[in-house]
C-alpha cells in the first residue's frame, strides 16, 4: 500500500477517534449532571467512574496487560503521570463547579487544547509541528466552544 | 479561587495529553488507558473514602448502574479513542476535535433536553465547524 494512502487511512482512522471521543464526552455531561445532582458528591462520582472504567476496560483488553509489564520503565512513568495528571483535572473542574456557575469555569477549562499546544511546541517538538493552521483551528474551537458554553 | 481550580484543570487535561504521546511511543492506546486509569483511579478512591466516606455507604445501588453507565462512556470509549486519536494524527490535531464535546452536550440538550437554540449557541457552532474544517484539511506532511 503507498505511503500517501497508508497516512490518509491513518487521518481518518484519528480525527474518527477524535469525534467518537467528542461524542462520548459529551453524552457524559449530558448525563453527569442528572447522576451529581441525584446520586452523589461529584468526586464520589468521578471515583466509581473511573473504578468500573478500569474494570470494563481491563476485561475487554486483557490481552494487553502483559504489555504493561514488558514496556519500559520511562513508558511506565509517563502513563501513571498522565492517569494523575488526569484525574487532577477532573478533581479541579468538579471543585471548581461546586462553588462557581458552569459559565464562568467551563469556559476556562475550553481552553485546555491551546495549553496542549504550547507544551507540545516546548516538549514534543521531536514528535509533533505546531503549524500556524492548527493554532487558527484550534483557536477558531476553543471561542466557538466558549461561545457554546456561555450561551 | 473558581478561575484557579478552572485553570489547574485546564493545566491538567492538557498535561495528560502530552504526556499520554509520551507513553504512546511505547505503549499501545489501550494498554496506556488501562495504566492510566490504574493510578488515577486509585488516587481517586483514596480521597472518596478518606473525605467522603459516609456518603459512599449512603449510596443506593441504582446508583452503582449510572456510575457504570458514566464509566464506560466516559473511558473505555472516551478517554481510549482520545488516545486512539493521539496515536494516529498527535494531541495537536486530536484535542480540538475532542474538545468539540460540550458542542454535543448543548445539541442534546436541545433535542432531548427541551432547551432552546441561541445567536451565540449558532455562531459558537459555526466557529467550532470551521476551526475543525481548517485542521482536518491540512495537508498531510505539515
Amino acid at each position: 500500500m503507498k505511503l500517501a494512502t497508508r497516512i490518509q487511512q491513518w487521518r481518518f482512522l484519528g480525527y474518527g477517534f477524535g469525534f467518537a471521543a467528542a461524542s462520548a464526552y459529551g453524552s457524559t455531561q449530558f448525563l453527569a449532571r442528572h447522576v451529581v445532582l441525584d446520586y452523589a458528591h461529584p468526586i464520589v462520582v468521578v471515583a466509581f467512574s473511573i473504578t468500573f472504567g478500569f474494570l470494563i476496560l481491563l476485561v475487554l483488553f486483557q490481552q494487553e496487560v502483559p504489555q504493561v509489564t514488558r514496556a519500559p520503565r520511562r513508558a511506565l512513568f509517563w502513563a501513571v503521570v498522565a492517569g494523575l495528571a488526569a484525574a487532577l483535572g477532573v478533581s479541579s473542574q468538579f471543585s471548581a463547579l461546586s462553588i462557581a456557575p458552569v459559565v464562568r469555569v467551563s469556559p476556562i477549562i475550553a481552553v485546555n487544547p491551546l495549553i496542549a499546544l504550547v507544551l507540545t511546541h516546548i516538549f514534543l517538538q521531536r514528535l509533533e509541528q505546531v503549524t500556524l493552521r492548527i493554532v487558527m483551528g484550534t483557536a477558531l474551537v476553543v471561542g466557538g466552544v466558549v461561545l457554546v458554553i456561555i450561551s | 479561587m473558581a478561575t484557579a481550580l478552572a485553570l489547574l484543570s485546564a493545566l491538567g487535561f492538557a498535561s495528560a495529553a502530552v504526556l499520554s504521546r509520551l507513553a504512546l511511543q511505547h505503549l499501545r492506546p489501550p494498554a496506556l488507558t488501562i495504566l492510566s486509569l490504574l493510578a488515577s483511579g486509585a488516587v481517586m478512591l483514596t480521597l472518596t473514602f478518606l473525605l467522603y466516606r459516609e456518603a459512599v455507604l449512603a449510596l443506593v445501588p441504582v446508583a452503582f448502574g449510572w456510575f457504570a453507565l458514566v464509566g464506560l462512556l466516559n473511558y473505555p470509549v472516551g478517554q481510549l479513542s482520545r488516545n486512539l486519536g493521539i496515536r494516529f494524527v498527535g494531541v495537536t490535531r486530536t484535542l480540538p476535535v475532542v474538545a468539540i464535546a460540550p458542542l454535543i452536550a448543548a445539541l442534546l440538550s436541545i433535542t432531548l433536553g427541551g432547551e432552546t437554540l441561541t445567536v451565540s449557541l449558532g455562531l459558537g457552532t459555526m466557529a467550532i465547524v470551521a476551526g475543525v474544517i481548517l485542521i482536518l484539511t491540512e495537508r498531510p506532511g505539515t
